[in-house]
């Protein structure tokens, strides 16, 4: 009687496969960062940003305050607002317009080779965006004791003139960013 | 050799392992997270759907929203419970595979903010250690097994390679836009600039940083962070030049932690697993080891259980900050006690120095050349410098010896002589004269050691005053040996040789060892 013998991998090829194997897991999500960071994903922290100093250099301030429906603004400290949120992330989530201004659906994942980006995420619905603003109002309400109805993200350029004796500082608002809290959905 | 029999080579021997190296690594990895902080997720459902932005790949994508907290309180008490598993070896390979699984899960969510902490290296560690056996000792698995459960060092490899791309990963953007060699545009400072506006990142050497002006610093900096990033990977070829990178890897992080206020604590478990562990386990004392037996038991386990599920009482007590970076009974003991220092921070403060000093120690270790010589006869187990007889540096060395050697623990024999045959054995070059090879010392314990380790060991051996030389074991010892190499090379040159090897006056001659040996 002859025995088929099973073919199976031997524990030494497998483990060489698994090492072989771990090259597009890490390569693709190298390629995909250029767009957008994927988790989870082996990846260390980039941040390949450039300064340009030539006798001064820029950094950018962000200041918020909310408005109520007499349009009087009252500045807020985003660390009291956000305080459901670790710290090191409030200003991404300042920079989203406090999750209102933008849509999860600006993520998309570019498939290789096809020149085609697939769209990962369900946009917000309309019961979302209200549930945040509602929440945010709220969150103002019982910091400031405002009925608040936009806030105002003010990004200021802070510029440092190194080579000027004494080093000078010249701060301009550069961007007012208005995030609707009623009314119009965006 | 077959490229294939060469790889096996690197992936089961690039790191060696043992059980009780393993399972070290095993405690430290879980008792770290459950002193400092216990990653926490029940935070996120108290954030409205707005702020709800997973990134890619992600499995937050398939859901609409934020769990509810029902969902992430449990997801919370199954990591504790899972990290007190692994300390104690219970179901270890289970306990370490899910870990990571929940892990990367809770992860999903919290990293739905817009941004990353990229701390995926250390959350899959378990899953990929799960594999090495590092349950094999000090855990209830090993004593309710009967036979001892294999160890493999490939998951060591992985976890290196995981760990050398990840540095890649990081510099090889930086080296197409850092390293244009322009002056007027520098990265680090842009990151400097940026966590100084953007994020307040202003404490420490920030304000120093902040004041530095010369371009050709920033740009010196950048291209020595892109270096060796991006060089990190290519240390994977030799065990001792990865270990070497781990050295710097731990510095570097300190200095972020000091100029950008940047820390990067949860990586240190992992490097932990890289560890000297063959080299650091015959130092620890006996002790150490029957805590960490005793520890791992039913209970050990019931103990711990008891000590930690009740502190999931008090999350919702704690600031976010807290629970979720770093939920721990010290975190809350922080809050409760108001305590002016932020506990995080606190954590960052403390725990970079001290990784710092143990990598410096760590590097510093002396290692001595495989296997132990037999006693030499007419040495009475003293220590013995060998030394190279003809080299009048080596003999100023040995009279310097001998002038502060009072309590008369050392004995001396030229590499030339009969004696010199225990280290000319182990190291055939040092038998050739003008060689790199000029000291070295056997120890009361039979090991030989060489080059710096040697010279240190015998300075700090005189006692008194000499043993203040004993902070020299903080040099890495990789730089210790440069200057070695560099005298001995230029020895004979400088300082001349003699025509015949050194005779011990006959008041010297009961600290010389005789030659020939006697029988």
């Amino acid at each position: 009687m002859t025995v088929m013998k099973k073919a199976t991998i031997s524990p030494r090829w497998r483990v060489r496969l698994l090492f072989i194997a771990l090259a597009p897991c890490l390569l693709v999500p190298l390629k995909l960062r250029n767009d957008t960071e994927p988790y989870p994903a082996i990846l260390l922290p980039s941040g390949a940003s450039l300064l340009r100093t030539v006798g001064s250099f820029t950094g950018l301030e962000t200041e918020c305050l909310a408005e109520d429906s007499a349009g009087r603004k009252y500045p807020f400290s985003v660390a009291t607002i956000l305080e459901t949120v670790p710290s090191d992330y409030h200003p991404y989530v300042v920079e989203a317009g406090f999750g209102i201004n933008r849509d999860r659906m600006v993520r998309h994942l570019p498939l290789p080779f096809t020149g085609r980006r697939v769209p990962l995420g369900r946009p917000r619905s309309q019961s979302q965006i209200e549930a945040t603003r509602a929440w945010l109002r709220a969150r103002l309400r019982q910091a400031l004791g405002i009925d608040a109805v936009r806030i105002h993200i003010l990004t200021y350029a802070v510029t440092t003139y190194y080579s000027e004796v004494p080093v000078r500082q010249q701060k301009k608002l550069q961007d007012d960013t208005t995030v609707e809290l009623v009314g119009a959905r965006r | 050799m077959q490229l294939g029999l060469r790889l096996d080579r690197w992936i089961h021997g690039f790191l060696p392992v043992t059980a009780e190296g393993l399972a070290l690594s095993r405690i430290f990895f879980a008792a770290f997270f459950l002193v400092t902080g216990i990653p926490t997720f029940s935070w996120v459902s108290s954030n409205p759907p707005g702020f709800f932005y997973p990134p890619p790949l992600s499995i937050a994508n398939l859901f609409a929203t934020f769990p509810s907290v029902a969902v992430m309180r449990a997801l919370d008490l199954v990591i504790c419970v899972l990290l007190i598993f692994l300390l104690v070896g219970f179901k270890t390979k289970a306990s370490s595979v899910l870990l990571s699984v929940a892990w990367i899960f809770g992860s999903s969510f919290r990293y739905s903010f817009g941004l990353i902490d990229h701390t995926i290296l250390t959350v899959v560690t378990p899953a990929v250690m799960a594999f090495s056996g590092w349950g094999a000792t000090y855990s209830i698995d090993a004593k309710a097994r009967k036979s001892a459960s294999p160890l493999n060092a490939w998951p060591l490899s992985f976890l290196a390679l995981l760990l050398g791309f990840g540095f890649f990963s990081a510099g090889f953007p930086k080296l197409l836009v850092w390293a244009d060699f322009d002056l007027t545009t520098q990265g680090a400072r842009s990151w400097l600039v940026t966590g100084w506006y953007r994020l307040g990142r202003r404490k420490l050497l920030a304000p120093l940083a902040m004041s530095v002006h010369n371009p050709l610093v920033w740009e010196t900096m950048d291209l020595t962070a892109v270096a060796f990033e991006t060089s990190f990977i290519f240390s994977l070829v030799r065990r001792g030049l990865f270990r070497t990178y781990l050295f710097i890897a731990v510095m570097f992080h300190l200095i972020n932690l000091l100029m950008l206020n940047i820390g990067f604590i949860t990586i240190f478990p992992l490097y932990v697993v890289f560890a000297p562990w063959e080299r650091i386990v015959p130092r620890l004392r006996p002790g150490v080891l029957r805590m960490a037996d005793r520890l791992a038991s039913v209970n050990g386990l019931i103990a711990l259980l008891v000590l930690f599920l009740p502190l999931y009482l008090f999350e919702d007590r704690v600031s976010v900050n807290t629970a979720a970076n770093a939920f721990s009974h010290l975190g809350i003991a922080f809050e409760y006690f108001r305590s002016p220092l932020d506990y995080n921070w606190f954590l960052t403060l403390t725990l970079h120095p001290i990784a710092a000093v143990v990598a410096l120690i760590l590097a510093g270790l002396a290692v001595p050349l495989p296997g132990r010589s037999d006693r030499i006869p007419g040495t009475g187990g003293k220590r013995v410098v060998f030394f190279d007889g003809v080299c009048n540096l080596c003999n100023g060395y040995v009279d310097f010896l001998i002038q502060r050697d009072r309590a008369r623990g050392l004995m001396f024999a030229s590499l030339q002589s009969e004696a010199g045959q225990v280290v000319t054995r182990a190291v055939p070059a040092a038998a050739v004269p003008n060689t790199y090879y000029s000291v070295f010392l056997l120890d009361t314990d039979g090991q030989i050691y060489q080059r710096s380790d040697a010279i240190l060991k015998t300075l700090v051996s005189l006692g008194g005053m000499y043993r203040m030389l004993g902070v020299l074991w903080l040099v890495p010892r990789l730089l210790r040996d440069v200057v070695y190499r560099g005298v001995s090379r230029w020895r004979y040159r400088i300082f001349g040789t003699r025509q015949s090897c050194r005779l011990p006056t006959q008041e010297e001659r009961a600290m010389f060892v005789p030659d020939p040996l006697p029988t």
